[in-house]
């Protein structure tokens, strides 16, 4: 579903993303986690087609981004961090407004119950700059996930969400990807994503540190115990030390 | 076009116009919306009698002045950017989206045509007496602004092709360029006509045929402007359309990836936006500081306040500087100039004098905003402190009124020394002026917290924030009036009781200090009950 093969980024002279290459297929969802700066968002966005790869091929869904990018992203939904929404649009008008960009005919019963789900059905009509930050990033994700996507890419999803509303969003992540969706979501709230995530690529300074099951990173990783936490994890391979001082 | 966008363009101005009538409920809204129309009638009526008295520009200056004036801009304005902006909402929602470049390109330029109209109308209300047709006038307005904005977009585009580096370079020798050929456009026009004055010079440089020719393209839009005769305009008329229609197609037909660079731009107008809101274009400055500034008295708490402004104020000094040297020089270039050829250095003095104060408490203020204005997403913080509203008031206020006192006591002391004048009335213009500052100070607080905003260029809010700008500077202006005539009156009857220059300026700035006390102390309620719980619309 999700496939990057040597993917490198640069900006003028500095080096994003550094020969990277993944594979994530349907029903993974992979965390991916790394300091400010390892390249997390400019993997995202070249995903999505935002960002053209300074070299190196991208694909969703079989569809290459670069090449055939209208076809690739017709299969994809992102949701960034921080999203701004339309400030003339309702809640509703920005679901109804998705469902016409991705050509979804019967949206209306779909919608209302994603509204349910992530409680914004009495914000129905509510402009979207009187929303508060975190009911603005649940506008966006019942956006993105309106069309059924079979690549969703989150980048760091849960800043601003409610208790209540990184569990729906958990919840929703989850119903995707046992649906067939491949999924990558980047976070820096490792206790959170730990049981969430089916696999996990470490990033720094652009380049990969390790990609696969936490059972293969562990094992990978000599230094650290069979159930060390994903921060045990994260702290072992980025400075080399399981615990973080 | 996909639909997505079509439903977007189509919800624009039905959003624009809800949000609008949202805020006009209430007390408040009505109020605003009663003083926009007053001022904007005052200023239709203005023009209209200026229309009337037949002040007009003769259409042949417009014709002379307008395409090399209109081509400037266009080069002005294309070497500003270095790719398209996006809104924030529009990266998110459509970038992803299975939207063809194309596709969205067009969806921008057919986006703009809105607040392209918009402002045609606002600009053709002070241009119509220009053009001997009101449908001309606008329709030349109208389509000039297209050019610009197609050009702009155009060079944008072309931009979005090359490195961030290459193209702030590119842009830099674009305008240096620019500069040495006018320089040496005006050296060599000169030296054809040594006896000419400065004035003379311009005027045969804008007719020469080389800026004829480099201006052509904008002419067209000039002489749509101008035209007189219904033939003359349609004819007109064709030829700006077909010229935007040009650049439309290349436009669609120059396909890049604009993405990465329109995600950029779009970062650094956000990014200039929040500085501009927590300080504006220059009250809030990056530039290092090796030492900090010394603690201030405690003033009530208002000390603490007033030196994190200074602290502000002080990285933000280069670009104060600058702005007071350029305002300075300018008043001084016009003092030498009236005063060497009408030798009425006096009246230049006090003329000019009087326009440096006036710009600088009047608009300069309006772009260095040291006080509440550039506190607005930490009002809650503020009210959090252990002080009393009115002193916090009183930090917020006394900041810009000192800094600009200071810089009008040398402006006004160097204009004196160029005009070479000797007046018993320079003690009473520096003893008013601390307590002026401090009165409009005060009052652009009162006004703010009264009806607080956020700066929000290229967002759908500009036209209203335009708007909002020119009620609150016409209502300042006209409480300064009012302000200065009561004071004007008890500066009579000090002169006419003592006939002493220094005790008419004591009076005068006594009144005015307890005009100023009276409106910070209002500036203080008003933050005293501010709710930093509402959001505050652009």
């Amino acid at each position: 579903m999700i496939e990057a093969e040597r993917l490198t980024k640069a900006y003028d002279k500095r080096i994003a993303v550094d020969d990277l290459s993944l594979t994530v297929t349907g029903g993974e969802i992979l965390g991916l986690v790394g300091p400010n700066g390892a390249g997390k968002t400019t993997t995202l966005r070249a995903l999505a087609g935002i960002h053209p790869p300074t070299s190196g091929s991208l694909r969703i869904a079989g569809c290459d981004v670069v090449k055939d990018p209208i076809a690739a992203k017709a299969q994809l939904a992102m949701i960034p961090d921080d999203p701004s929404l339309f400030t003339n649009l309702t809640v509703w008008e920005h679901l109804e407004f998705t469902a016409q960009v991705y050509g979804v005919s019967d949206f209306a019963g779909r919608a209302e119950g994603l509204l349910e789900e992530f409680e914004l059905l009495d914000r129905r009509d509510t402009l979207a700059d009187e929303l508060s930050r975190g009911m603005r990033q649940k506008v966006a994700v019942t956006c993105a996930l309106l069309h059924e996507p079979k690549v969703l890419l989150l980048d760091e999803p849960m800043t601003g969400l409610d208790p209540r509303g990184i569990r729906t969003l958990f919840d929703a992540v989850r119903a995707s990807a046992v649906g067939g969706a491949a999924v990558m979501i980047s976070s820096h709230l490792l206790g959170q994503i730990d049981h969430l995530c089916t696999k996990f690529l470490i990033l720094s300074e652009g380049k990969s540190l390790f990609v696969g099951s936490r059972a293969e990173i562990v094992k990978a990783l000599p230094g650290l115990r069979s159930d060390a936490s994903l921060e045990e994890i994260f702290f072992e391979a980025t400075e080399g030390s399981a615990s973080a001082s | 076009m996909n639909a997505g966008l079509q439903y977007l363009l189509l919800k624009q101005p039905r959003g624009w116009w809800r949000r609008l009538t949202r805020r006009v409920r209430g007390t408040k809204g009505v109020l605003a919306i009663l003083a926009a129309v007053v001022v904007g009638g005052f200023l239709v009526a203005s023009q209209v009698l200026l229309a009337g008295e037949g002040s007009a520009a003769p259409v042949a200056g417009v014709r002379l002045w307008g395409p090399p004036g209109l081509m400037l801009m266009a080069v002005l304005g294309a070497s500003s950017g270095t790719g398209l902006y996006f809104k924030p909402a529009e990266i998110d929602f459509l970038f992803p989206a299975p939207i063809g470049r194309r596709e969205l390109l067009l969806y921008h330029v057919v986006g703009g045509v809105y607040t392209l109209f918009f402002s045609a109308v606002w600009m053709t209300v002070f241009t119509f007496r220009f053009a001997p047709q009101w449908y001309g006038g606008f329709a030349g307005v109208f389509f000039g602004f297209g050019f610009l904005q197609l050009t702009t977009q155009l060079v944008s585009l072309a931009l979005s092709t090359i490195s961030v580096g290459v193209a702030r370079r590119a842009r830099r020798l674009t305008l240096f360029s620019l500069v040495v050929l006018l320089v040496a456009g005006l050296l060599v026009t000169r030296a054809n006509l040594p006896e000419s004055n400065l004035s003379d010079t311009v005027s045969a440089l804008v007719a020469s045929p080389l800026v004829v020719v480099l201006s052509s393209p904008a002419r067209v839009f000039v002489e749509l402007f101008t035209s007189e005769t219904p033939a003359s305009f349609a004819m007109w008329l064709g030829g700006a359309v077909g010229i935007l229609a040009v650049l439309f197609v290349l436009l669609a037909v120059v396909d890049v990836a604009y993405t990465e660079a329109a995600v950029r731009v779009s970062r650094e107008v956000q990014d200039r936006l929040k500085r501009m809101q927590a300080g504006g274009a220059g009250g809030s400055g990056t530039a290092r500081v090796a030492t900090s500034l010394p603690g201030f008295a405690w003033l009530g708490g208002a000390g603490p306040i007033m030196w994190q402004k200074c602290t502000d104020a002080r990285r933000g000094w280069k670009r104060l500087l600058w702005n007071s040297v350029f305002l300075v020089g300018f008043a001084l270039f016009f003092v030498a100039m009236v005063g060497r050829d009408q030798n009425e250095a006096g009246t230049a003095f006090g003329g000019h004098a009087g326009w440096v104060v006036v710009f600088m408490m009047m608009l300069m203020n309006q772009n260095f905003r040291l006080d509440f204005r550039s506190d607005l997403d930490r009002m809650a913080y503020l009210k959090s402190l252990p002080l009393r509203p009115g002193m916090v008031a009183l930090g917020q206020t006394l900041p810009t009124a000192v800094l600009f006192t200071l810089i009008q006591l040398v402006a006004v002391l160097v204009i004196q020394f160029v005009a070479g004048v000797e007046t018993v009335w320079l003690p009473v213009l520096l003893l008013v002026l601390f307590p002026l500052n401090w009165l409009a100070a005060a009052l652009d607080n009162v006004l703010f917290l009264w009806m607080p905003y956020r700066i929000a260029p290229k967002e759908s809010g500009q036209m209203q924030f335009m708007g909002r700008m020119m009620v609150v500077l016409f209502t300042k202006s006209m409480i300064v009036l009012v302000a200065c005539g009561f004071t004007a009156l008890v500066g009579w009857a000090a002169w006419a009781i003592s006939g002493a220059a220094l005790i008419v300026g004591l009076a005068s700035a006594l009144v005015l200090g307890v005009m100023g006390a009276v409106v910070t102390r209002l500036a203080g309620r008003l933050f005293a009950t501010f709710d930093s719980t509402k959001d505050v619309p652009a």
